[in-house]
């Protein structure tokens, strides 16, 4: 271990250190607010840390780390969610539970799970970070301990990560049977051998549980509504994130998509993600359900990146994801920011007028939704006409009538939220009274929604950050 | 030597899975937590024939003797009753063999229809080798718990700090869950349990 591995794991070792730090501060003094700031700051840090290394070379520390532009980018990526998640915890805890320090030692740990994911170039470096991953979100879910809700989800979550992890591991296993080692290629996996094959399938399940994808996708609405609404925000765009930039680093290097079956068993997964997803988000007058069911399909939607040719597939897939996580934290923001003390903010009924009580809320949501929706102006624009571009290079048709076909059915249950946020307020009281929101929690909302527009309104800078970081072959 | 590897071998296998067996089988949870003790001590005994060593040892003090005890003290501490019984129903039952079937029948296929490489070493093979060569070996290396720990420290100084995160994490998050239920402050009527009812307060 040298001086420069140091420098370049630094994020790493910053993200772990704010968990310490937080740690120990417990131990000294509980207090709120010192823990969610030491969080914030150290999660600051570490996004800092990537920006002043950005000119190092790729660097393989042993052989099961590899920190590279790519990996970079994504890591910059995955710590500025969890940055905003972390401040919106802040609003969201401060009126529910009575210990919340805890939280913020749990969440830069999983954290550094979804980094240890985004950096792995082995297979097991990979299962360690989703293990770290999956273990905090556990204790992240079941946080609040107050409803049946919450424990229901934690063990749901628990029980089917439990499972889909055995099978990733075995799947590893069969891989190093095959080929006698865990590292990612190249030279890339012969799938002509059916150990190898049926490697790639048992770890086809572990990462398709993490992205929620059709037929993986049972957990998900259940653990969206029990967890507490940051939460849900950060097993929506964090961890599906990482996963996915590993997938999308898995996929090239080991050469799979040189396979015809592999193509053509991503297709189907992705079609049916995309039409399930939006066919299933239709019939939920929950809100917190209903983005369950639709970050199922952004996923289906973000498998054409995957499948289409890396010149143009890579830098669709950033640009998506980006865009994804902006809409995605920022509505779960909202839901958090109206959630009461005793329960969230889910039912379709709670957002009847919102725009003439909380003008604020509703304009944020109201963009994010439009961005979910992939309409203009905003950032969800760029990265799905990035996504159709990178589909037609590759003459991907089935694929993208799905996508057609879903954006369709998915603009329908999108506006139907927005119609009750504009619909006059009812006579009677509204059915939550939500309290104030503080002001970390408005300055995170406005962060989201002044980026997703500045995205969708001026795409150049990202997409040359992009272009210089994402893309680049490892 | 070769025979008796073999003998060996068919019977630690057949105890794991006459262990495997007993855990479907019985609806017991502490029989259960001890038929999964014949399957571990049986994994462990695998590792030992193949000359891991250290895996076996870690195998025989992690598994076999720490998480099964936590299993058993987990049933003590939990349970009311610590002879709850789970019966499944048919359908559960019915679902589960078909899936049990297919997945077996997958992995005999794939396992069967693999041609494994045969350069298996024995332990006095590679006692005569040089200490390139039983680095290459791996497994069979007699000095194998001197280098895993080197290497622990080396090479897998990240992992290994990685791997100490996962149980800082499981104990931070074991230890706020397991706390005793307090009441939520200021919550209106019903979200606190009725008085009388709380958790063990320490």
């Amino acid at each position: 271990m040298t001086a420069l591995d140091l420098q370049a794991l630094l994020p790493l070792v910053l993200t772990t250190a704010t968990a310490i730090a937080v740690m120990i501060a417990v131990t000294i003094t509980r207090r709120h607010g010192l823990a969610a700031w030491l969080c914030a700051a150290g999660l600051a840090a570490a996004i800092a840390s990537i920006a002043s290394a950005r000119e190092c070379a790729p660097r393989h520390i042993s052989d099961l780390l590899v920190i590279d532009s790519f990996a970079r980018f994504y890591s910059g990526l995955i710590l500025a969610g969890s940055l905003v998640v972390a401040v919106l915890s802040y609003g969201y805890l401060k009126l529910r539970t009575d210990r919340h320090e805890e939280y913020y030692i749990l969440l830069p740990l999983a954290a550094v799970g979804s980094l240890v994911i985004v950096c792995s170039a082995n297979l097991l470096a990979f299962l360690l970070g989703l293990e770290l991953l999956s273990i905090c979100l556990f204790a992240l879910i079941a946080y609040r301990r107050t409803g049946r809700g919450d424990l229901e989800a934690a063990v749901k979550y628990l029980i089917l990560a439990g499972a889909s992890s055995a099978f990733a591991v075995f799947g590893a296993a069969l891989i190093y049977a095959d080929r006698g080692s865990l590292a990612f290629g190249p030279p890339g996996l012969a799938l002509s051998s059916p150990v190898a094959l049926a490697g790639i399938a048992a770890l086809l399940v572990g990462v398709g549980f993490k992205l929620a994808l059709v037929p993986f996708h049972f957990w998900t609405p259940d653990v969206y509504q029990g967890a507490p609404a940051p939460i849900a925000g950060f097993i929506a765009t964090v961890s599906k994130g990482a996963v996915f930039a590993l997938a999308l680093r898995y996929l090239s290097t080991e050469n799979l998509l040189a396979d015809g079956r592999i193509i053509w068993l991503l297709t189907a997964i992705a079609a049916a993600s995309m039409l399930a997803g939006n066919l299933l988000a239709l019939r939920q007058d929950n809100v917190k359900r209903m983005l369950a069911y639709s970050s199922i399909a952004h996923v289906g939607y973000l498998l054409i990146a995957l499948l289409a040719s890396a010149s143009l597939g890579r830098p669709a897939a950033a640009i998506y994801l980006t865009a994804y996580f902006l809409a995605s934290l920022g509505a779960f923001g909202v839901v958090g920011a109206l959630s009461q003390p005793t329960r969230d903010a889910d039912a379709l009924a709670d957002y009847r007028g919102l725009a003439w009580r909380r003008p604020f809320l509703a304009f944020t949501l109201t963009a994010m939704l439009l961005s979910l929706a992939g309409l203009p102006l905003t950032a969800g624009f760029v990265g799905k006409l990035s996504l159709v571009f990178s589909g037609v290079s590759s003459a991907l048709w089935l694929l993208l009538s799905a996508l057609v076909l879903g954006s369709v059915i998915s603009i329908f249950y999108y506006l139907r939220l927005l119609a009750a946020l504009f619909a006059t307020p009812p006579a009677s009281e509204p059915a939550i009274s939500s309290p104030n929101t503080p002001w970390p929690t408005t300055a995170a909302l406005l962060f989201l929604t002044v980026a997703l527009l500045a995205i969708g309104l001026w795409p150049a800078p990202l997409l040359d950050l992009i272009q210089k970081m994402a893309v680049a072959a490892w | 030597m070769d025979n008796l590897d073999t003998i060996v071998f068919y019977f630690l296998a057949a105890l794991a899975l006459v262990g495997a067996m007993g855990i479907l089988v019985s609806r017991n949870i502490v029989r259960t937590a001890m038929w999964l003790l014949a399957t571990l001590v049986a994994a462990a005994g695998l590792y030992f024939l193949l000359g891991a060593a250290f895996v076996g040892a870690i195998q025989l003090i992690v598994y076999a003797g720490g998480t099964l005890v936590l299993i058993i003290f987990g049933v003590m501490l939990t349970a009311k009753n610590p002879n709850v019984s789970y019966t499944p129903r048919t359908a559960e039952i019915v679902l589960g063999v078909v899936l049990c079937v297919l997945l077996a029948g997958a992995l005999i296929f794939v396992l069967h229809g693999t041609a494994w490489p045969n350069n298996v070493k024995s332990v006095e093979e590679v006692k005569r080798m040089s200490q390139a060569q039983r680095d290459l070996v791996g497994p069979n290396n007699p000095d194998a718990t001197e280098s895993t720990g080197r290497r622990f420290l080396g090479d897998y100084l990240v992992p290994f700090e990685v791997l100490s995160l996962v149980l800082l994490a499981v104990l931070i998050g074991a230890a706020y869950l397991g706390r005793p239920k307090v009441p939520v402050i200021g919550a209106p009527r019903g979200v606190n349990p009725p008085p009388g009812q709380e958790g063990p307060r320490k």
